[in-house]
């Protein structure tokens, strides 16, 4: 009993060394952490940082600038922006999460298959992702939510499908050098099955690279969203969404400045924190990129 | 060469077609239909001059059918006629293009005169506070999301210079320099994203570069420094940087149909946008098409350049 409550300290004493060397070696992915942290507790626990919905109209409150009834004005429709802000996090976080983890899983698990299996199935399945890769991510992202039609769920789709070829790109490449080590080998002469040596073997190889891509893709997820929501292609109203409440205030910025201030400002937050965190775990996943 | 050009010109077909059939299914997906889609319930038209528009449109045969008539049609480059306004779909293209192209080939210019200098000047400086400064600005340019600059730098420029947006947009194939003056600002906007990422990847591709053995060699064989730099190290760096560039023009194509919505320019991409909002289907079809033909087009130029400076790349696929 005694032994291994001392192992378990040990254990997060390692932990916390660890942390704090991830402190010092990485203070850019420490902002970004902290950031990230920031709007993460703004989009779970919204009501606690503001009081105010996000959808309440109030006509006599039109337009009013910032003060210390709307810290950061209120809109056309007399919203309060701040709280519209604070719940903006929400559909950012949710979409973008989302649309990555699913880009993961589905690039993730066709490319260790694709990669694995190789000869036609392989060269069929990648001339495809050619073909999708061929387009810039946003375009493609723009005809899905065209032909779908714009719900949070079509968003979440539609930036899915746009980033899960370059996903299938890394993981096939990680399962290909993989195939030819000695485990896998190994494992084939020992008999295990294809499912066996991909589930067992290959996949949790493939984790730490996935991982840092998918973490640097995640910044570009922020801003699809953002980008198909500012076109009137993504999350509909009233739902709050940073791109859309910027591009439906664009026509008022000369007596309301704010309105197109704020939700640009959150949108950089949530990207700026998504990339350092990128950034830096790739630096400590992938210690020959710490130079460059 | 010769070989790998011609196996390279003969793959871009197979892509092409893929590409093509992919646009295809993706917008059968349309639940429903076309028509109803683009006019919404409360259709104007009347079920007979629906479906009298079904047939003229050829929307009642099987999709199989509807597919090889679209194949011919794209060979032809007969890209249908817009629901709203009547005009061809080839007429409206053709008519677009130029901005579009200025556009790009502006903020790429901008993009390559800007990083490449800052990538190899930092790339001198590495480890050093300027590494944290450039890496802090990088970050910072790659996470603005451009079109709140686009809109923010409108605010300025109203507010400050009295600058106009323009309605009419000059031919940049007519009078290139009110052209370049005319795009200037959204390229710009454009090329700060790549700028912040162009500039990191320089400067470690050089960092990478001057570390390898063939550069220790050449300059234990009492190499000058200049020809160190110019016969073995830039051939060897230019071909992750030529890749870096040619994709990300065409991650550019992406950005123009942001910035063409914002600034109100009348590109393929505003095109794309407006149709894709009122989902005026052989219009959304046809542009992204063309964007579609561009990026195909941008990857096979890379390649080729790619197999010109590196004498690997064209054995290997020999």
């Amino acid at each position: 009993m005694n032994k291994s409550l001392q192992k378990k300290e040990a254990r997060m004493k390692k932990h916390i060394q660890r942390l704090g060397f991830f402190f010092r070696d990485e203070p850019l992915g420490t902002f970004g952490a902290v950031l990230f942290l920031i709007v993460l507790s703004m989009a779970i626990a919204s009501p606690l940082w503001t009081e105010k919905s996000p959808t309440d109209v109030s006509i006599p409150n039109v337009f009013k600038p910032p003060s210390s009834e709307f810290w950061f004005g209120s809109d056309n429709l007399g919203r309060d922006v701040w709280s519209r802000f604070v719940y903006g996090s929400r559909t950012s976080l949710l979409v973008g999460l989302s649309s990555i983890l699913l880009a993961s899983v589905a690039g993730g698990i066709l490319g260790i298959f694709s990669g694995l299996i190789g000869g036609k199935t392989d060269l069929i399945i990648q001339r495809i992702m050619d073909a999708l890769l061929s387009m810039p991510a946003i375009v493609l992202a723009i005809l899905i939510m065209a032909v779908l039609g714009t719900s949070v769920l079509n968003t979440i789709l539609a930036i899915a499908v746009a980033y899960f070829p370059r996903i299938n790109r890394l993981t096939r490449s990680t399962a290909i050098s993989l195939r030819e080590s000695l485990f896998v080998e190994s494992a084939i002469v020992a008999g295990a099955s294809k499912i066996r040596i991909s589930i067992m073997h290959v996949a949790p190889n493939c984790i730490a690279p996935w991982l840092v891509y998918a973490t640097a893709l995640l910044g570009t997820a922020f801003l699809a969203e953002a980008t198909l929501s500012f076109l009137g292609l993504g999350v509909p109203p009233p739902i709050p969404s940073w791109g859309r409440d910027l591009s439906e205030n664009l026509t008022n910025f000369e007596f309301a400045p704010w309105l197109c201030i704020f939700p640009g400002l959150g949108i950089t937050m949530a990207v700026f924190a998504a990339n350092f965190l990128g950034d830096s775990m790739r630096n400590i996943f992938d210690p020959r990129l710490k130079k460059a | 060469m010769h070989h790998y050009i011609i196996k390279r010109l003969l793959w871009f077909f197979p892509v092409l077609l893929v590409t093509v059939t992919l646009l295809f299914f993706l917008i059968q997906v349309i639940p429903g239909d076309p028509i109803r889609a683009a006019f919404g319930d409360e259709s104007p038209l009347s079920e007979e001059q629906i479906a009298a528009l079904r047939v003229e449109l050829g929307l009642d045969k099987s999709i199989m059918a509807r597919y090889f008539d679209w194949l011919w049609d794209v060979m032809h480059l007969e890209l249908g006629i817009s629901f709203y306004t009547g005009s061809t779909v080839k007429e409206q293209i053709l008519a677009r293009t130029p901005v579009t192209v200025g556009l790009v080939t502006l903020s790429v210019f901008t993009m390559l005169i800007l990083s490449v200098p800052c990538g190899v000047v930092s790339g001198y400086y590495h480890d050093k506070w300027p590494d944290w400064v450039l890496r802090f600005i990088s970050i910072l340019l790659i996470s603005l999301p451009h079109f709140w600059i686009a809109v923010l730098a409108i605010i300025v420029m109203l507010t400050v210079r009295g600058y106009s947006i323009s309605i009419e947009y000059i031919n940049i194939f007519l009078n290139p320099i009110d052209a370049i003056k005319q795009l200037f600002l959204p390229a710009f906007i454009m090329a700060l994203r790549p700028f912040g990422v162009g500039t990191r990847m320089v400067r470690s591709a050089i960092l990478e570069i001057m570390e390898e053995d063939f550069i220790r060699t050449a300059r234990s064989k009492g190499l000058v420094e200049k020809i160190v730099t110019r016969r073995h190290a830039l051939p060897n760096a230019l071909v992750p940087v030529v890749t870096f560039y040619g994709l990300e023009t065409i991650i550019a194509i992406g950005a123009a149909v942001v910035m063409e919505g914002i600034f109100g320019i009348p590109g393929i991409g505003s095109l794309v946008v407006d149709a894709a909002r009122s989902r005026d289907l052989y219009v959304l079809q046809g542009s992204i098409l063309i964007l579609l033909l561009f990026a195909l087009f941008l990857n096979l130029i890379i390649d080729l350049l790619c197999a010109k400076l590196d004498p690997r790349i064209r054995y290997e696929n020999e």
